[in-house]
């Protein structure tokens, strides 16, 4: 790659040279696809306009530190993490209840919802639901942003070893769980239960 | 390790793509986030990071982080000339809403290094997802090392091609968002040829750009300013194809009946 941050045919702005311009460069690019990488992170529809927000803020503040021969994507990767975290920690921390059940209670679409146009967003987000917050986050990474096993390792600070072991019992849960759920859509297709 | 079936690895994809926000989302988001980005566009030595040092001493407020002192005028002329696009009215009546909870709350963040990021260790540039399907996984690219197991044999089908390249599109805006900055800049401190001639770059390198409008404001408005002859018809054209956008009220500033800021 070429010094450009954002790689390509043409030379995109430094980060140090104009930083308004290199943030928003990098807005305009990966903008949407952080915002649903936020979302199956579990950051709940409500709240990713902030967090995604702080995302770039973030990149922007930072930029000093990019280094020519990485991806802002990959950074973004690592900042988006971070912050998924740090709020599902903030949630947890005010609510005093467990995360995950909240989430699920939250996500689990109504008949109406069902009926919607987002039923694929719907039925990925009851999968990754099913997930712990680390499988979910290695399914993520790998299935969605697809990332090697070494580089979400080094992302979460972990052996790849271990992010293999995350990654297999989170696609078998996810398989198991697809498959029950859309058996379950065609029994009730068929007659209801 | 066995893979996803490709019947899930499609309801992922799918899933993504509806969890993209709108354009309306993303312009409304990108005019809050210019509001806590510096205006450091501007000036010769300004530096990026020179300007604002990345916030690692954790002493710092957010409103220091954020640089909240950015002028209105700084930030309008940014947002217009970076998002072009339908949320020009909005310039025109800065916003009175306080700035996000996020922001607020970010200021332990700053310490935090992005991510633990793998900045050694990261990809020779994995391709960004398309623009217009941005919730899409990255072509793995050929340098990618060590893919996993299960998906070294898989082949995935969502690179775009026949799409225009987000990068380039975004190299493309960063590049025209330069050169009209430039403009502006010369325009505001009375170099009226020179803004002229910066405008004229910007239409030669950028003939189908996508700050047409901003450009064509700045060349009425160094016309007027500079009491060219071909001011009112560059004007009248100026409103002519771009009636009610930001660029032609801004123009009006210099061609109209109001007086520029100060």
């Amino acid at each position: 790659m070429g010094s450009s941050a954002l790689s390509g045919r043409h030379r995109a702005p430094e980060p140090r040279a104009s930083g308004s311009a290199w943030v928003v460069a990098a807005y305009k690019t990966h903008f949407r696809y952080i915002w649903a990488l936020l979302g199956r992170l579990g950051v709940p529809e409500p709240n990713i306009e902030d967090v995604v927000q702080e995302v770039f803020l973030v990149l922007h503040r930072r930029r000093a530190e990019f280094r020519s021969d990485s991806s802002v994507r990959t950074w973004l990767h690592g900042i988006a993490i971070r912050k998924a975290r740090r709020f599902r920690e903030r949630q947890r921390w005010r609510q005093h209840e467990p995360l995950a059940a909240d989430l699920e209670a939250s996500r689990a679409p109504t008949p109406e919802a069902q009926a919607s146009e987002h039923q694929a967003l719907q039925l990925v987000d009851r999968l990754l639901a099913e997930l712990s917050s680390e499988q979910r986050e290695v399914f993520v990474l790998s299935e969605i942003a697809a990332m090697s096993a070494p580089e979400i390792g080094a992302l979460l600070g972990v052996k790849p070893n271990t992010v293999y072991s995350r990654l297999r019992l989170a696609r078998q849960r996810v398989r198991e769980r697809y498959r029950a759920l859309t058996s379950a859509r065609g029994d009730g297709e068929e007659g209801g239960p | 390790m066995s893979e996803l079936d490709d019947e899930i690895r499609r309801l992922l994809e799918q899933g993504m793509r509806e969890a993209a926000p709108d354009r309306d989302t993303e312009e409304r988001v990108l005019r809050e986030l210019l509001k806590h980005v510096p205006h450091d566009i501007h000036g010769p030595d300004d530096g990026g990071a020179a300007a604002e040092p990345p916030a690692v001493d954790g002493g710092a407020t957010a409103a220091q982080t954020v640089g909240l002192s950015t002028t209105a005028k700084g930030l309008a002329a940014v947002f217009a000339a970076a998002t072009a696009i339908a949320v020009t009215a909005a310039l025109l009546r800065p916003s009175v809403e306080a700035p996000s909870r996020g922001v607020e709350e970010r200021t332990a963040d700053d310490r935090e290094p992005p991510g633990d990021m793998p900045l050694g260790h990261a990809l020779k540039d994995t391709p960004p997802a398309a623009e217009i399907a941005p919730a899409l996984p990255p072509t793995r690219g050929p340098d990618r090392r060590e893919p996993l197991p299960a998906q070294q044999s898989r082949t995935r089908s969502h690179s775009p091609a026949a799409q225009p390249s987000p990068t380039v599109a975004a190299d493309s805006l960063a590049a025209e968002l330069s050169l009209l900055d430039a403009a502006e800049r010369a325009l505001s401190s009375g170099q009226y040829e020179r803004a002229l001639s910066l405008a004229r770059e910007h239409a030669r390198a950028h003939p189908s750009g996508q700050l047409t409008a901003e450009r064509r404001a700045i060349e009425a408005s160094a016309l007027c300013a500079a009491g060219d002859p071909r001011a009112p018809a560059t004007f009248a054209a100026l409103v002519r194809d771009h009636g009610s956008t930001a660029a032609v009220t801004r123009a009006r500033v210099w061609c109209g009946d109001e007086k520029p800021e100060p």
